[in-house]
């Protein structure tokens, strides 16, 4: 009895799976995401701008007279001195992430190129799971409130893209210890 | 059963109280003929219900003159406080009144002139925190702005949030550290920050004899500190160590006082009663987020509506891994936390 049950279930499972497989074969390609939804995180989210923060921006306002090229990172280019590279240690160009043609925008790896204010897009590429976190909102400091669009501070407001590791801090004053405490180790 | 009796008991007291005295009901408390002072002064120097029920406890056969009784114990009393109703059975205009007399006293006793409030809560929010472990670095900004924003007594010190250093590896609360200092984050070490759950089944609710504490549609559980008698009941049974007791009257200067306060929430506290983290409701309900989520310089917190599947704590509770503390004990926090 058992065993003619189970015969029946898996002659309709066959039918099953075969049918959809077919469905599945005739079925148009699913569309592309869209552009716009691969640019922002999903929903209602505004991000803070970066291109008018930078100081002398736009970049071009030198660069278009001024080049240099492949510059060594160790030596650093003559007037970006203050510029100290802990990041990504294989790099030897500044082009790896700075579009040598117009200085104004940045490179990605699939050979476009994007603007300053959507510098998560260049991050996203090797930080793929920061990227995910960050789109849901697991990843990155909040600002402003929870109602409403939500804006979301972007990687370079808070990482330095040349040296990201973010610094030890002081931590401020602890609570009061109790009166009759004993501390940890001293009993 | 204990708890059922006291409830009725006070029940008794204040039908026998609103009969006895219902002109200094109407705003006539400066007129009170067995209140003798100035009638700034009877606004200022106030008389718990608390303080009342002690008196009364010790002149327990007399307690049909209960007038009588609380001006022998207390000198001078505010009739209006003395014979609120709970909270949620007042009406819009009672709590106005409610509010301004808070902000007398505040002013009186304090000098600070403040606005008092009670948004409500929203309809269809539910309010939660996820907090990521791998983020928070230990610094306790959050501690301090906690402090600043919600008015809490500098002297004894009352903090909501406990940031508890734990080894790397390791979520055994009991070998945590409270009291480090210096560079943070430590080498191997997690930082976990504790403030109240706003459990969903909440123990300390349950415990409360007198309804002074009880959860709002939002998933905040809010403390009434006017109705509250100060039993810590609560305390012990919190099973996070979220509540704290104002031993002593919160010492503030006039400048360390926020001037939004909210009457669930912010306002300070008299002695003698229980307080707790609130999720800043005075903020949160006006679309905000709460003071330590602003102050996190790490962005370790995040804050939102649980019933809104498109927001943060939504989508982090749906698709991170994440954690509640002492699942086992069945409070269903509201507080997650999770590594990434």
């Amino acid at each position: 009895m058992q065993r003619r049950q189970i015969t029946t279930i898996g002659a309709r499972g066959v039918v099953f799976l075969a049918a959809v497989g077919l469905t599945n074969c005739t079925a148009p390609p699913t569309a592309n995401r869209s552009r716009a939804a691969d640019e922002l995180p999903a929903g209602r989210v505004a991000i803070s701008g970066r291109e008018g923060r930078i100081r002398q921006f736009p970049c071009e306002g030198c660069h278009d007279k001024v080049d240099a090229d492949d510059m060594p990172v160790p030596d650093g280019p003559a007037k970006h001195q203050s510029i100290e590279i802990a990041h990504f240690s294989g790099a030897r160009s500044c082009n790896i992430c700075h579009d040598p043609t117009n200085r104004d925008r940045l490179r990605l790896l699939k050979g476009s190129t994007t603007s300053f204010d959507a510098s998560h897009l260049q991050c996203g590429q090797c930080h793929g799971e920061k990227m995910r976190d960050w789109n849901i909102g697991a990843h990155g400091k909040h600002v402003g409130g929870w109602r409403g669009t939500k804006h979301r501070l972007t990687c370079v407001d808070c990482h330095n893209p040349h040296k990201p590791a973010r610094a030890t801090m002081q931590a401020e004053a602890p609570p009061a210890f109790p009166r009759f405490g004993i501390p940890k180790g001293a009993h | 059963m204990w708890r059922r009796k006291s409830k009725v008991t006070l029940h008794v007291l204040q039908q026998r109280g609103r009969e006895a005295t219902t002109a200094p009901l109407a705003g006539q408390a400066e007129a009170s003929p067995s209140c003798e002072a100035t009638s700034d002064h009877a606004r200022s120097a106030s008389c718990s219900r608390r303080g009342f029920l002690g008196t009364l406890a010790t002149t327990a056969a007399a307690t049909t003159a209960t007038t009588a009784a609380a001006a022998a114990g207390c000198g001078t009393i505010d009739w209006d406080q003395f014979f609120q109703k709970h909270y949620k059975e007042m009406t819009v205009e009672e709590k106005a009144l409610v509010f301004e007399r808070v902000a007398r006293q505040t002013k009186a006793n304090y000098g600070a002139d403040v606005r008092v409030s009670d948004p409500a809560p929203i309809e269809g929010v539910g309010f939660a925190f996820c907090i990521s472990l791998s983020v928070c670095n230990g610094n306790r900004a959050c501690v301090h702005a906690c402090v600043e924003e919600n008015n809490q007594g500098r002297d004894p010190a009352i903090q909501y949030i406990k940031v508890v250093e734990l080894d790397r590896g390791s979520l055994n609360l009991e070998g945590g550290d409270l009291y480090y200092e210096g560079e943070v984050p430590k080498k191997d070490k997690v930082y976990l920050p504790m403030q109240c759950n706003q459990c969903d089944n909440p123990p300390c609710v349950t415990a409360c004899p007198v309804e002074a504490t009880w959860k709002e549609p939002d998933g905040i559980v809010v403390i009434d500190y006017d109705w509250c008698i100060g039993c810590r009941y609560c305390m012990a049974a919190c099973p996070y160590e979220a509540r704290r007791f104002n031993y002593a009257t919160p010492k503030l200067e006039r400048f360390q006082i926020n001037g939004n306060q909210g009457y669930l929430s912010n306002r300070i506290r008299p002695r003698g009663v229980v307080e707790k983290c609130h999720f800043c409701l005075h903020r949160t309900r006006n679309g905000a987020y709460p003071a330590c989520l602003e102050a996190c310089p790490t962005g370790a917190r995040k804050f939102g509506d649980l019933n809104d599947p498109e927001s943060e704590v939504a989508q982090i509770v749906r698709k991170k891994r994440v954690f509640v503390l002492k699942e086992e004990l069945n409070t269903v926090p509201r507080i997650y936390y999770f590594f990434d």
